[in-house]
């Protein structure tokens, strides 16, 4: 088990550097530089101009850029930001914790329908209820998040109750520890919701269509001529169906990790996504760059979560020889 | 059965087939379908509300014949306009009319509308600058439909490519490609997305934004169906047939044209149909965000940035409209593509 | 000697419109081993899984099955999840497809015991017992393994533990050798022999290998395309074939073991 996570984590290395490099090189591919917004800029100095050169070693070949920039990244100096008039470190580790929370609260959501809502749809199979299901699963599927995200804020406009945005209210620094939790978490309600249906829909439809894929196989059979209950063979059923569950699951860690960029801009969640947007927008390059490092190294983590899971619910993976 | 009359028999397909058609045979012929060009201002209809169609009109005695009133508005004290119906004129819809100069296929002049009034009729209402969202929508479906299918092929065809080589080939090239095709898989889209706009100078044109998009799109999504080909490619390449192939001294590369490619096929298909809707939102993430199709031209993605203001949602729901087409476009390219998943491997 | 079970006029139809056992009848004594032989396709699995009402539910039955004068298809789910396991227990022919993959063989004996015994104090012991029985060595080893490190043979093995556990009334071995190496599988047919000595079990011995049937075996029922067609003792089935099917069978098999 061990050795698995270590070649796991040894094999993310490499990977992580040329997923840095490959971005990096895109980035320098792109006809004009960064600075050409700079120059347009009245309020920057040509000095500073060129002093950002030197720092950013433009010119020079990109492999060499590379390297640089790969050095002050490990060294954890990351630059400034002037947009946020702040260490890049700071900004993008207080966003990241954010985003953390909000994937974190999408998660929990997600599997609290998940499992109930696949074992109605079997249970209950053909009947209302599991078309029903299976028909807005696929509504859901389908939704562009931004267009969920825009109209569960619209909805929210009519509940008193649900902020409409942002992670905290006006007040928050008055409130009660306690207080200021339960602020928090009313202002996870919204995105959280975005995030979660889609997952929900999707996640629904695969476990479904397993649960019946193993319910048909042969030990199940013999479960059953065993004599065990129903609701015993539902319980084995269900246990088998985590294995590819759980690789789905790792994915969806690093995919949320990364991709709820586009509902935390709409809902002014103060996550990574609202940094790049605000990076990219102010042509912030530090910040753009150690935004993509961030969030390549969340997606990462996340496949590599993924893996370690998936050996460790299959006593078949787990076991094996390497 | 052929594939295609299978489609048409399951009423659900069918349905997503006849939507899809709709929308771009509306995105084709958007000059004609639209009573506006989309880059029509008028300061008299800012934010106007969707045209009323009446039918009866019990004092002048028209019964079943469509028409609209036109919209006048007063402003309240906050400088807030309210429009309402000016009942003093009746103007009937009328179809087929002459209304502004566009050219089919960009050749032919043409001035045919399918319908139109004495009086503006914004079916969806108007923009912030009294723009016809109607129209908008339908010029907007030329950009977003069409960067759907450009982008899905483009970086099918390279990821096709790419796949095939490194599961023919095997061994060394196989590992190295796909390294490389793993490090790609580990990028954030999305940010990288936004990345690149970002690095691309400010000041492009309309079609520049567009082929950009394009290109960095597909440069984003050939990983995956690499990953896939390749998987395919090595199983095939056991086959019997291509080794005779190959004792007949058929050259690698006809091999994988000839041999391995054709059976890819029906999970090509599928594929690009399924990885549509991914791209039409990703340029219309884009758009929404400002960092994609710029105004006066119109995109989906950019029609809902307005959207993003919840205040003018609450006054002004209908700017919500082309979410509803996004909407319309994706569930029916991925029902199709579900079901021609079905059908495909059901066949095998 | 009492009846344990008996089998009425069975027709099973399945939704591909096979039929697959046509008008089947006959009748199993307490502590005897029936064997029921036929060429692979002959309905003799249908006839097992009829027996515990385990057909899938598109299947059309007739006909009726009495199990200790319990009318079996009038059985309620609960009453006959009740009876599975109990009263009448199943090996089946792939030992890799009788287990869940995913639990160990401890968890699942422990699991299936606390539904099955009544005394719970008990179940570590009839445990380790039943795996005795089946002279599994090693039992605690065994016990913490996942089905996949064992093989065929112990396993199969284990399922004859799971099934005398309980020490039921009547035993259903479908095939239970088939897919085991020949040496294994002559230990095993042995093992049942022994197994209805020690514990007066009554066993519906299901195969196509008529020489297996021939040492196990008290009585044996010959079945030809869904059809029971000759039905006697060890002795009589290989002295006296009458069906024109037995004594191909009989014949064939009897040029075999000559021929060596």
């Amino acid at each position: 088990m061990r050795k698995i996570i270590l070649r796991r984590l040894l094999v993310s290395v490499p990977l992580l550097l040329g997923m840095t490099f490959i971005t990096f090189l895109f980035i320098q591919i792109a006809p004009g530089d960064f600075l050409d917004n700079l120059r347009l800029n009245p309020q920057i100095s040509p000095q500073v101009i060129d002093l950002y050169k030197k720092k950013f070693h433009l010119g020079k070949p990109v492999i060499i850029q590379y390297f640089y920039w790969l050095k002050s990244i490990l060294k954890l100096e990351w630059g400034y930001s002037f947009t946020y008039k702040t260490s890049v470190i700071k900004v993008i580790s207080s966003h990241a914790i954010n985003t953390l929370i909000l994937s974190l609260s999408t998660i929990v959501f997600t599997w609290l329908f998940v499992f109930p809502l696949g074992i109605l749809c079997v249970r209950y199979q053909k009947s209302f209820i599991d078309k029903f299901i299976t028909f807005f699963s696929y509504i859901f599927i389908s939704s562009p998040t931004f267009l969920l995200a825009i109209i569960l804020l619209y909805l929210a406009t009519f509940v008193e109750f649900l902020p409409l945005g942002g992670m905290r209210s006006l007040n928050f620094d008055d409130l009660s520890r306690l207080g200021k939790i339960f602020d928090i978490l009313k202002h996870l309600i919204v995105p959280t919701l975005v995030l979660s249906l889609g997952s929900i829909a999707y996640l629904v439809r695969i476990l479904r269509a397993n649960l019946f894929e193993i319910l048909s196989s042969p030990f199940i059979n013999s479960l059953k001529a065993r004599g065990l209950s129903k609701r015993k063979i539902l319980l084995h059923a269900l246990k088998n169906s985590l294995n590819p569950m759980i690789t789905i699951f790792g994915y969806q860690i690093s995919g949320l990790l990364s991709g709820a960029a586009l509902t935390e801009i709409i809902c002014g969640w103060p996550g990574l996504g609202q940094v790049i947007l605000t990076a990219v927008r102010s042509q912030d390059l530090y910040l753009v760059m150690a935004s993509v490092f961030i969030g390549g190294l969340l997606l990462i983590l996340g496949n590599l979560v993924a893996d370690i899971l998936l050996a460790w619910v299959d006593p078949r993976i787990r076991y094996e020889r390497f | 059965m052929s594939v295609f009359k299978k489609i048409i028999k399951d009423k659900v397909s069918l349905i997503s087939l006849g939507v899809l058609i709709f929308l771009y045979l509306g995105a084709i012929f958007a000059p004609f379908f639209s009573p506006y060009p989309y880059d029509e201002e008028d300061v008299e209809y800012i934010w106007a509300p969707p045209a009323k169609i009446h039918f009866f009109d019990f004092k002048r005695k028209i019964f079943f014949r469509p028409f609209v009133y036109a919209y006048r508005y007063k402003i309240d004290e906050y400088y807030q306009r309210h429009y309402y119906e000016d009942k003093s004129k009746i103007y009937p819809i009328k179809f087929f009319v002459r209304g502004f100069k566009y050219k089919i296929l960009g050749i032919i002049p043409c001035d045919l509308h399918l319908f139109g009034a004495d009086t503006k009729i914004y079916l969806f209402g108007a923009d912030g600058k009294g723009r016809d969202l109607f129209s908008r929508i339908l010029y907007g479906a030329r950009v977003s439909l069409s960067i759907g299918i450009i982008a899905s092929l483009i970086s099918f065809s390279l990821g096709l490519i790419i796949g095939g080589i490194s599961g023919y080939f095997g061994g060394r090239i196989d590992n190295i490609i796909m390294r490389i095709v793993e490090m790609f898989m580990m990028i954030p889209s999305f940010y990288l997305l936004l990345a690149l706009r970002a690095s691309f100078p400010p000041d492009l044109t309309s079609t520049q934004i567009y082929f950009l998009i394009v290109i960095i799109l597909s440069f984003i999504g050939w990983a995956q169906i690499a990953r896939i080909i390749r998987g395919m490619a090595l199983s095939l390449r056991e086959r019997d047939y291509v080794y005779a192939a190959k004792a007949l001294g058929v050259s690698d590369f006809k091999i994988i044209i000839s041999h391995i490619l054709p059976h890819t096929f029906s999970y090509a298909l599928v594929a690009i149909v399924l990885s549509i809707p991914g791209y039409i939102l990703a340029e219309a993430g884009l758009s929404l965000l400002g960092l994609g199709i710029q105004e006066p031209e119109a995109s989906w993605g950019n029609l809902l940035s307005s959207a993003l203001s919840i205040v003018k949602i609450r006054i002004y729901p209908w700017i919500i409209i082309p979410g509803i087409f996004i909407l319309l476009a994706t569930i029916s390219f991925n029902i199709l593509g579900e079901r021609l998943r079905e059908i495909l491997t059901s066949r095998q | 000697m009492r009846e344990i079970l008996k089998v009425e006029n069975l027709e099973v139809e399945y939704k591909n419109k096979v039929k697959a056992l046509k008008g089947v009848s006959f009748k199993v004594y307490e502590r005897e081993i029936l064997g029921i032989v036929g060429e692979s396709g002959c309905g003799k699995s249908t006839l097992a899984l009829s027996l515990g009402n385990l057909l899938p539910s598109s299947a059309i039955r007739k006909g009726k099955i009495f199990f200790e004068d319990k009318d079996i298809f009038s059985l309620k789910e609960e009453e006959l999840a009740k009876l599975r396991g109990k009263k009448m227990n199943f090996i089946f022919q792939s030992p890799y497809d009788s287990f869940d993959p995913i639990e160990t063989i401890g968890s699942q004996f422990r699991e299936f015991l606390k539904e099955k015994l009544k005394e719970k104090e008990r179940i570590e012991k009839v445990i380790h017992d039943s795996l005795e029985k089946v002279r599994i060595e090693n039992i605690k080893e065994i016990l913490k393994s996942y089905p996949h490190q064992l093989s065929g043979g112990e396993l199969q093995r284990i399922s004859i533990a799971f099934a005398i556990s309980t020490s039921p009334s009547l035993l259903i071995a479908d095939e239970p050798t088939s897919n085991l190496d020949v040496t294994v599988e002559s230990q095993i047919a042995h093992l049942f022999l022994e197994l209805r000595n020690l514990f007066a079990l009554t066993i519906i011995f299901i195969t196509h290998n008529l020489e297996l049937a021939k040492v196990v075996c008290d009585r044996i029922a010959v079945i030809y395309q869904g059809e029971l067609v000759e039905i006697n003792t060890r002795e009589e089935i290989f002295k006296n074939p009458k069906n024109p099917y037995t004594k191909f069978l009989v014949n064939s098999f009897k040029r075999l073991s000559d021929a060596s």
